[in-house]
């Protein structure tokens, strides 16, 4: 017997070297990191274009009558606005840290399903560009806001069945993200890595997903349901043939509500992630955490109709509904105590993802309160379908979920490039869009509460100052995402070494710190030292 | 992951080579019951309500996660056992049963580890005579790999 060993000899029998070059590498890669980048470019690209639409909205509205646009190309902007900022700009830049993140947090080499991987990216720029398209065709783009609501979305004209195929697309993307981020979260992670081990953020990302795989098919056959009834004869939401168009407004709030908490639980993840990086102490009640997410998670299916409280539905109903909405503050009261917690007595740094973190910690807590006072019905019927719903949402979308987005950006970003970001830029752009997001929305509460009602172009005099501030502080927080984006290019080009820990302590807390920064093209070929997995906090 | 095995009576040397997986079967098929029943209610109430077309959406939705844990667990049901006897080194790979087996003279067989390159890449370790080479433990981390390749070395001296 002999031994042979050879350092390059059948160096060309490999067929994983590295990243290939030019532009097929982006087209062909199955590789997590490139996929996870991909994802997040196209996240920040559609956050520019449906903001684009928000500041056409928002210069409508900086005074009383009609200025630029005419009434129904300000809905198709409020629809398109929606559709692109929930499914083109949060939810991919979500996939996009999932796909960064998970296999690094988890000691796993790269996803499970790499292919599938791949074609669930490049669904989303067809996707949106059918849907952008939709603005050119015969009777303009769907104009009926997010929620397609039928009748009123069956008299959109040649769009309709594009703005459908759009939505059915974006879905299978996101079904198979989510089946993939499943699959890898229990197939594949590192010896040692137990459930209760996991990153808080890889533990929000696997109930989303599940959240995902549970409601996108009653999504998938309502938007079905809207095109038979429209070229096919059928009358599921059409009264005139027996049906019932309130069945749609169930079947899309038992998707849109759930929704609403895939777009915030990966945020509480990466707030989970930097609070105790910041504060360099451990999280506190890590255990307490999972069971809350996931209590907000089941109960996101049983709370729906708290968007439909207008509709007529029984008094007993209602009472349900109340009462099971205002259950979620228990749950989210929980993870808000332990990331306060969390900090008290911490040895508390502010760098931007921190005061991204606090911003939304303190923000996204409003927004929730706010949500509160919907949750009771009786108050809701005022409420319902004014701007004060906008403020709301916007509270727990803006600084909820779209912060830890930029939180996320500025924790990892010197991890994904290798180089420092500019800390200077990075306050600048914190404190810009921390002011100017609440001089956005903050006065929506005020005009909504006075009865301003929303998707109108046009408003009473009354509410003129409030309406100016609002487009100012839209403007501003707009244009202050530029920095945002030139810190990101700046960082990729260059500037100071980032270590492979990053953030004093980060180590303790995930396994990506223990990898180089930026990391090989391949993560973890070797598995993380069991005694590192049991030393995370 | 390798598991070395010594029988005492026949001097026989077995090791099993088999990938990290962190799900097993009987819990990957409890994961795909609970996402079938949680599915299939919201499938089957939407049904009750009139909206039958949401059950196609959740079946077909459902049996490609399965299709997806099948492949995924296919990957990790991967063996190789290497059995090491006084006259022979016979490797098989399979999932449930043998489905290759190589067999080599103990005496003049070789072990070729080829160290990647490139930094960071994994090394590749196969054992060879002839002309005739099988390449083993591609599935393994490489400090697993590295193990094994000393491991081997000394059972073959």
């Amino acid at each position: 017997m002999s031994v042979a060993t050879h350092d390059d000899a059948h160096a060309h029998d490999h067929h994983d070297h590295g990243p290939a070059k030019g532009f097929m590498r982006w087209v062909t890669t199955t590789n997590h990191k490139d996929i996870g980048t991909l994802y997040l470019i196209t996240g920040l690209i559609m956050f520019f274009v449906g903001g684009a639409m928000a500041l056409v909205i928002r210069a409508e509205l900086f005074e009383p009558g009609l200025q630029y646009v005419d009434p129904h190309f300000f809905n198709q902007m409020t629809t398109l606005h929606a559709l692109i900022m929930v499914f083109g700009a949060v939810m991919p830049a979500f996939a996009g840290l999932a796909n960064w993140m998970i296999p690094m947090m988890i000691g796993a080499p790269d996803m499970a399903l790499p292919r599938m991987n791949n074609w669930s990216f490049w669904l989303l720029p067809f996707s949106f560009v059918m849907l952008a398209s939709t603005l050119f065709m015969d009777g303009g783009a769907a104009a009926a806001g997010w929620t397609l609501y039928p009748p009123l979305v069956l008299q959109t004209g040649n769009a309709l069945p594009f703005t459908v195929f759009t939505v059915h697309m974006l879905g299978m993307s996101s079904i198979m993200a989510a089946i993939n981020i499943i699959v890898t979260v229990f197939n594949m992670r590192a010896p040692g890595m137990t459930m209760m081990k996991l990153p808080l953020f890889v533990w929000t990302w696997v109930i989303t997903a599940f959240l995902l795989i549970a409601v996108m098919p009653v999504f998938a056959g309502a938007v079905t349901m809207l095109l038979t009834d429209k070229f096919f004869g059928t009358s599921f939401f059409n009264a005139a043939g027996g049906g019932d168009p309130v069945l749609y407004q169930h079947l899309f709030w038992f998707f849109g509500h759930p929704e609403v908490y895939i777009l915030i639980l990966p945020s509480f993840g990466i707030i989970s992630s930097i609070i105790p990086t910041f504060s360099r102490k451990p999280l506190f009640g890590y255990a307490s955490m999972v069971y809350a997410t996931s209590a907000i998670g089941f109960l996101s299916f049983i709370v729906w109709a708290h968007h439909q409280y207008t509709v007529g539905m029984p008094i007993a109903g209602e009472l349900y509904f109340t009462y099971a909405t205002m259950l979620i503050a228990v749950p989210t009261g929980v993870k808000v105590f332990n990331w306060l917690a969390t900090m008290w007595k911490g040895a508390m740094t502010f760098e931007t993802p921190m005061l991204f973190a606090i911003a939304f910690v303190v923000l996204f807590t409003m927004g929730g309160f706010t949500g509160l006072m919907m949750s009771i019905s009786p108050a809701d019927l005022q409420y319902h379908d004014t701007y004060f719903i906008v403020a709301h949402f916007h509270y727990v979308l803006v600084p909820g979920a779209v912060f830890a987005l930029f939180a996320a950006a500025y924790y990892w970003l010197p991890k994904w490039t290798g180089h420092m970001y500019d800390e200077r830029l990075g306050q600048l752009h914190f404190w810009l869009t921390t002011i100017s997001v609440n001089i956005c929305f903050f006065p929506q509460h005020f005009v909504g509460l006075a009865g301003m009602p929303r998707r109108i172009p046009d408003y009473a005099v009354q509410f003129a100052e409030f309406n100016a501030m609002s487009s100012v502080g839209a403007f501003v927080f707009g244009f202050s995402q530029l920095i945002f984006a030139y810190v990101i290019y700046k960082a990729i080009q260059g500037g100071e070494k980032a270590t492979s820990e990053v953030w004093e302590g980060a180590e303790a807390h995930g396994l990506e710190w223990h990898l180089s920064s930026p990391p090989p093209y391949h993560s973890w070929t070797e598995a993380p030292p069991k005694e590192i997995i049991s030393d995370l906090h | 992951m390798v598991e070395s095995e010594h029988d005492a009576e026949t001097g026989e040397n077995t090791i099993v080579l088999r990938p990290n997986g962190s799900l097993s079967r009987k819990q990957a098929w409890a994961l795909l019951a609970f996402c079938g029943l949680l599915m299939g209610m919201i499938g089957f109430f939407s049904f009750l309500v009139g909206a039958w077309l949401v059950l196609p959406f959740s079946g077909l939705e459902w049996l490609l996660l399965a299709y997806c844990l099948h492949l995924s667990l296919r990957q990790s049901q991967l063996r190789e056992v290497i059995t090491i006897t006084d006259a022979v080194v016979r490797i098989e790979k399979g999932r449930d049963r043998p489905e290759q087996t190589y067999k080599f003279q103990r005496a003049w067989v070789m072990i070729d580890w080829m160290q990647s390159p490139i930094r960071g890449r994994p090394s590749r370790l196969a054992l060879k005579l002839h002309g005739k080479e099988v390449e083993i433990g591609r599935f393994l981390v490489e400090s697993e790999r590295q193990a094994l390749a000393r491991e081997l070395k000394v059972l073959l001296h």
